[in-house]
C-alpha cells in the first residue's frame, strides 16, 4: 500500500499528509463552496483523482461549477481525473447504507487511483443524505469514525461536509468525536474532540468488516 | 488538581465553532453535549429566555420560578433562577450588556474535578452569549433587511407605477400638444438652461432628441430679423420687470417652412426675484389661414351684400324709372308727330325727346351692370374679331402709345354679343390710354384659352364667381399705365364710381354686367405706377367657325289695325299706351289689372285682336294673366311689356309663351313693330 507523502489541500498554505480526514462543518454557502473549490481545485492542478458527492445541487450543477474553476488542464485528461456521483446513490445504493459497503468504495477509489497512475486521490463528500431518514443512516459516526482506519491504509484525503443548518447540535459534537481535523473559518485545525475508532466504537469495532459481496 | 489539557482544548474548540449554529436551540444542544466531556460535571442544561424547552440533560421543564415564565426585565434577572444558590449546582447567566439570553445551570457530581474547569466553563459560558448576541444581532439585522427589502420593493414597485404613469402622462402630453400643436418650454435664469417640450422642438422644425439644440438662441434665429430684438425684448422685461407676454410673429422653421405662431411668456417668483420664466409656443398657421379667410369671406359677403343692394336698388329704379320713361317718351313722340317741323317748341320737343332716350339708354346700362345685359349672344371668334377691330381701334390712341397683340391663329370661340363685346374692348382700350396719359407707353391686347387651375387668384367680379366650364377663352388688355390704388380696386366694379371726371362711372360696372350675363369673369390685377392686367374670362364654345351674322329682317312698316287690350297697373303708361295705340290706327282698350284683362276680353273676345300685359302687376302678374286668357282663347296673341330685361322677363318656366317682348320704354316704331310680328304669327 501507499502511504505517500504530503498534498497541499489547496485552501491554505499548509502541506498534510495524504489520507487526512477532516470534518467541515458550516452554515454559510458560500464560504462552503470558496473551501471546497480551492479543495478540489488543489487536487486536480496537483494531478490527483478527485471524487465529489453531490447532495445539494443536480449533478451538471457540479460539472458546471467545474468549468468555472478553470483547473487550465485538458479537458479529457480532466474528465478522466474527476468523477462528480449523487451522494445518496452513492452512499446507499439500494436505498440502505451499510458502513462496510462504503468503506470498500473507498478503497475501491484508491486502488484504481493508483492502477491510472495518480499519485494521490482525494474526495469529498455532502453528507445531508444521512437525514433522509434511510436505512444504516444511524449508523453514518460509525462509519465516520471506521473511515480513519482505512485511510491509514488507503490514504484518500477526504473532506465530509456538514451543514449546522440541518444538523442538530448534539450530532455535530459527534461529528467532531470521529474527524481527526476539522475546517474552522478556513483552517485546518486538530480537534480535541476526536476519539480513535476504538474509543469511539469500543474494543469490539477494531477491524472494520469485509463487505459480503 | 490541574486540568486536563486536552478538555481545556476542546472547550476552546467549542468556542470556536459556536458560530456556525444558526439558532439558539442548537448552540444549546452543542455546548450541553461538549460540557459533559468536563469532568466533575453531571449534567448541564442552558434555559433559554426564549425558548420554552431548555437543551441538556438537568432541567427538563422550566421551573415555575424560571425567568422566562415570569418574563422578568433585565434588571431583576438575578434574583430568578431555580437553581440559583442549591448546593452543588453553579449558574451561569448568559447576558451580554444589552440583552439577558438564558442560564447555564451545571450540577457539579465532583466539585474538586471540576474545580480546575471553572474559570474556561465560565469562559465558554460567556462565549455562549456573545454568540447568542452576534445571532440576535443577525437576526435582527436579517428583519431590518427584510424589512428594507419590502420597503425597496414596494419603493421600487411605486417607482415602477409612478414611471409608468409618468411615462403614460408624458406620452399623453406630447399626443395633446401634437394634436394642438402647442409646445411647452422652461427658462431657468439662476442655471441659464432652457427646457423644450417635443412640440417646441417640432414647431421649430427640429427634431425632438435634438437636445444640444434647446436654447433661446435657436428659437430666435427663426424669428424675421425685424421681429428677433421685439421678442427678445419682452423675453428681458419678463425677467426684469415680472412682465407676462403674449405676442404672434411669423417664423421660418428650421425646414424652411413659414408658420405664425403664438408666444406667451409667464415668469416665476421666489420672493422678489423671478427664478424661471415657463411659456409656450403654439403654430397658429392653420388658424390664421382661417382667419383670413374668414376675412375674405366677410369681404366677399359684403361685397355680394351691397352687389346685391346695388342691384336691387338699380333694378327697382330701372323698372320705375322705365315706365315713367315710357310715359314721356310716347307722349313727345306723340307730340312731335301732331307738331309742326317749325313750331317754336319743336326743337324744345325734339331735345327733351332726346335726352328721355340718353335716359333709356342709361336706363339700358343699369340693367346690363345687372348681368340683364340686352342683345342677343352669337358665336363669336375672339382672335378674329380682336384682330377686325383693331383698325377702328389704333386711331383712338395717342402717339406716344404702341398697341401690341398677340392673338391664337384660331379661336377661341364664345358666346357673346359683338356690338356689346366692342364697346367692353373700346372702353378697356380706353381705360388702358387713360392711365397711360401723356406718355410713352404699351397696350397689349391677346387672347388665349386658360384652364381652371390657371385662372390667376386676383380681384375677380363678380365677387362670388364660381367657375363653371373647364376652359376659358381670355381676352387681355393690359398697359403700363398709373396703376390702380388698392382703395379704388375694390370699388373698381360699383357703378359710378369713378376717378376720372364725373359721367364716366357708369363704364365698368357695364362691362361686368355683360360678362355676367355670358357666364364669364373678369380679373383685374394692377400695381400703382406699374400697369395694370384685365383678363376677361368667358367659356369656350365648341370650336366652331360661327356663321356669319344674318341681316336683321325688319318688320313691315304697316299696321294691322283692331282692337287691343292693353293692361298696366300705372295709369300714365296706358293713357300713353292707349294714345299710341290710337296714333296707329288700334282700337285700344285699358284693364288695370289681370282681372278686370279677363273680365273685359270675355266681353269683347270677338273684337280683341291682341293684348298686351304689364309683367309685374297686384293680383295677378303678367304670366297668371297671359295663363288665363290663352285658357279662354288659346292662340290669342300676347305682347309681354316690361321695363325689365327680356332674358330675365321672358325664359320662364310656363306652359304658356308671350309671342313678342315690347322693352320699355318704347316707341311707336317699336310697337307696332311687336304688333305686326304678334299678329303675323298668329296667322
Amino acid at each position: 500500500m501507499k502511504n505517500d507523502g504530503n498534498i497541499s489541500l489547496g485552501f491554505d498554505n499548509e502541506v498534510y499528509p495524504a489520507g487526512t480526514h477532516m470534518c467541515l462543518i458550516y452554515n454559510d454557502e458560500a464560504e462552503r463552496r470558496k473551501i471546497i473549490t480551492r479543495f478540489l481545485e488543489g487536487g486536480l492542478k496537483t494531478g490527483e483523482k478527485v471524487a465529489y458527492f453531490v447532495d445539494s445541487m443536480p449533478l451538471t450543477d457540479v460539472y458546471a461549477w467545474l468549468e468555472e474553476m478553470d483547473i487550465g488542464i485538458p479537458k479529457k485528461k480532466l474528465n478522466a481525473a474527476f468523477t462528480a456521483a449523487e451522494a445518496r446513490k452513492t452512499y446507499c445504493p439500494d436505498n440502505t447504507f451499510v458502513p462496510d459497503r462504503m468503506l470498500a468504495t473507498l478503497r475501491d477509489f484508491y486502488s484504481q487511483s493508483v492502477d491510472q497512475g495518480y499519485p494521490h486521490c482525494r474526495v469529498s463528500g455532502e453528507m445531508g443524505w444521512a437525514l433522509k431518514n434511510l436505512p444504516g443512516s444511524d449508523r453514518i459516526m460509525e462509519y465516520e469514525s471506521l473511515v480513519n482506519v482505512v485511510v491509514a491504509t488507503h490514504p484518500v484525503t477526504a473532506v465530509c461536509q456538514y451543514d449546522a443548518n440541518r444538523f442538530d447540535g448534539a450530532t455535530i459534537l459527534k461529528c467532531l468525536e470521529v474527524h481527526p481535523y476539522m475546517i474552522v473559518r478556513g483552517q485546518v485545525v486538530h480537534n480535541p474532540y476526536y476519539m480513535t475508532p476504538e474509543e469511539f466504537l469500543g474494543p469490539l469495532q477494531k477491524q472494520p468488516r469485509e463487505v459480503k459481496k | 488538581m490541574h486540568a486536563d489539557i486536552k478538555i481545556i482544548g476542546q472547550l476552546s474548540t467549542a468556542e470556536n465553532i459556536l458560530h456556525v449554529f444558526p439558532s439558539p436551540r442548537k448552540i444549546g444542544d452543542f455546548s450541553t453535549q461538549a460540557l459533559k466531556k468536563v469532568p466533575g460535571i453531571a449534567r448541564n442544561s442552558i434555559c433559554f429566555k426564549d425558548l420554552s424547552q431548555p437543551s441538556g440533560d438537568l432541567v427538563k421543564v422550566p421551573c415555575k420560578d424560571c425567568c422566562m415564565a415570569s418574563q422578568v426585565p433585565l434588571s431583576k434577572v438575578q434574583l430568578v433562577c431555580g437553581f440559583a444558590g442549591r448546593h452543588n449546582h453553579k449558574t451561569y447567566y448568559l447576558k451580554t450588556a444589552a440583552h439577558f439570553f438564558g442560564f447555564l445551570i451545571i450540577e457539579i457530581q465532583d466539585p474538586d474535578l471540576f474545580s480546575p474547569y471553572a474559570p474556561f466553563i465560565s469562559n465558554f459560558s460567556n462565549s455562549i452569549s456573545v454568540t447568542l448576541e452576534n445571532l440576535w444581532q443577525k437576526e435582527q439585522l436579517q428583519t431590518k433587511n427584510t424589512v428594507l427589502k419590502q420597503h425597496r420593493h414596494n419603493l421600487e414597485s411605486l417607482i415602477k407605477k409612478r414611471t409608468r404613469q409618468l411615462e403614460k402622462s408624458e406620452h399623453l402630453l406630447d399626443l395633446t400638444q401634437k394634436m394642438a400643436k402647442i409646445g411647452g418650454w422652461e427658462w431657468d435664469v439662476e442655471k441659464q438652461t432652457m427646457a423644450w417640450t417635443a412640440e417646441t422642438y417640432r414647431i421649430h422644425g427640429l427634431d425632438p432628441g435634438n437636445h444640444e439644440k434647446c436654447s433661446s438662441e435657436t428659437s430666435l434665429k427663426c424669428y424675421d430679423p425685424a421681429d428677433q430684438p421685439v421678442v427678445w425684448k419682452a423675453f428681458q422685461q419678463c425677467i426684469k420687470d415680472k412682465t407676462p407676454y403674449d405676442m404672434q410673429f411669423r417664423i421660418t422653421t428650421y425646414q424652411n417652412r413659414r408658420v405664425w405662431i403664438r408666444t406667451m411668456g409667464l415668469p416665476v417668483v421666489e420672493g422678489t426675484r423671478v427664478t424661471k420664466v415657463i411659456g409656450n409656443i403654439m403654430d397658429i398657421s392653420d388658424y390664421k389661414k382661417l382667419e383670413q379667410e374668414s376675412i375674405a369671406l366677410t369681404r366677399q359677403l359684403q361685397h355680394a351684400q351691397k352687389a346685391e343692394s346695388l342691384g336691387r336698388m338699380a333694378g327697382a329704379i330701372a323698372h320705375h324709372f322705365n315706365n315713367q320713361l315710357n310715359v314721356v317718351m310716347g307722349n313727345l313722340e306723340m307730340a312731335l308727330e301732331d307738331s309742326p317741323a317749325d313750331a317754336v317748341y319743336h326743337d324744345n320737343l325734339t331735345a327733351a325727346m332726346h335726352a328721355a332716350g340718353k335716359s333709356a339708354e342709361i336706363s339700358g346700362l343699369m340693367l346690363t351692370y345687372l348681368g340683364q345685359g340686352e342683345g342677343e349672344t352669337s358665336k363669336l371668334e375672339l382672335s378674329r374679331f380682336c384682330l377686325s377691330y383693331l383698325p377702328i381701334l389704333r386711331p383712338t390712341l395717342p402717339g406716344g402709345i404702341v398697341l401690341e397683340t398677340d392673338f391664337m391663329s384660331v379661336g377661341p370661340v364664345v358666346l357673346a354679343n359683338a356690338n356689346n363685346m366692342q364697346m367692353i374692348l373700346s372702353h378697356l382700350i380706353t381705360n388702358a390710354a387713360e392711365a397711360i396719359g401723356d406718355k410713352t407707353g404699351r397696350i397689349k391686347l391677346a387672347t388665349s384659352i386658360l384652364s381652371v387651375s390657371d385662372i390667376p387668384k386676383v380681384v375677380t367680379a363678380p365677387i362670388d364667381w364660381q367657375p363653371g366650364a373647364k376652359m376659358y377663352a381670355c381676352v387681355e388688355v393690359s398697359d403700363t399705365g398709373c396703376g390702380i390704388g388698392d382703395q379704388d380696386m375694390e370699388k373698381l366694379f360699383d357703378p359710378f364710381f369713378t376717378t376720372k371726371f364725373t359721367g364716366r362711372g357708369l363704364g365698368l360696372s357695364v362691362v361686368l354686367g355683360w360678362v355676367k350675363s355670358w357666364d364669364g369673369a373678369l380679373c383685374v390685377e394692377s400695381k400703382k405706377d406699374c400697369g395694370t392686367r384685365v383678363r376677361i374670362l368667358l367659356p369656350v364654345q365648341e370650336n366652331m367657325v360661327p356663321p356669319p351674322s344674318a341681316a336683321v329682317s325688319l318688320w313691315p312698316s304697316e299696321a294691322k289695325g283692331g282692337t287691343v287690350l292693353l293692361v298696366d297697373d300705372q295709369e300714365a303708361v296706358r293713357k300713353i299706351g292707349v294714345g299710341m295705340l290710337q296714333r296707329l290706327g288700334f282700337s285700344p282698350l285699358s284693364a288695370v289689372d289681370g282681372p278686370e284683362a279677363v273680365a273685359l276680353f270675355r266681353r269683347h273676345q270677338d273684337s280683341i285682336c291682341c293684348v298686351i300685359t304689364d309683367l309685374t302687376m297686384p293680383d295677378m302678374d303678367g304670366w297668371e294673366t297671359l295663363m288665363a286668357l290663352r285658357k279662354i282663347q288659346p292662340d290669342l296673341p300676347v305682347i309681354l311689356a316690361s321695363g325689365h330685361d327680356q332674358t330675365q322677363a321672358m325664359n320662364q318656366d310656363h306652359p304658356e309663351k308671350f309671342q313678342v317682348f315690347l322693352h320699355k320704354p318704347y316707341a311707336l316704331v317699336q310697337l307696332k313693330n311687336a304688333l305686326h310680328k304678334a299678329l303675323q304669327d298668329k296667322t
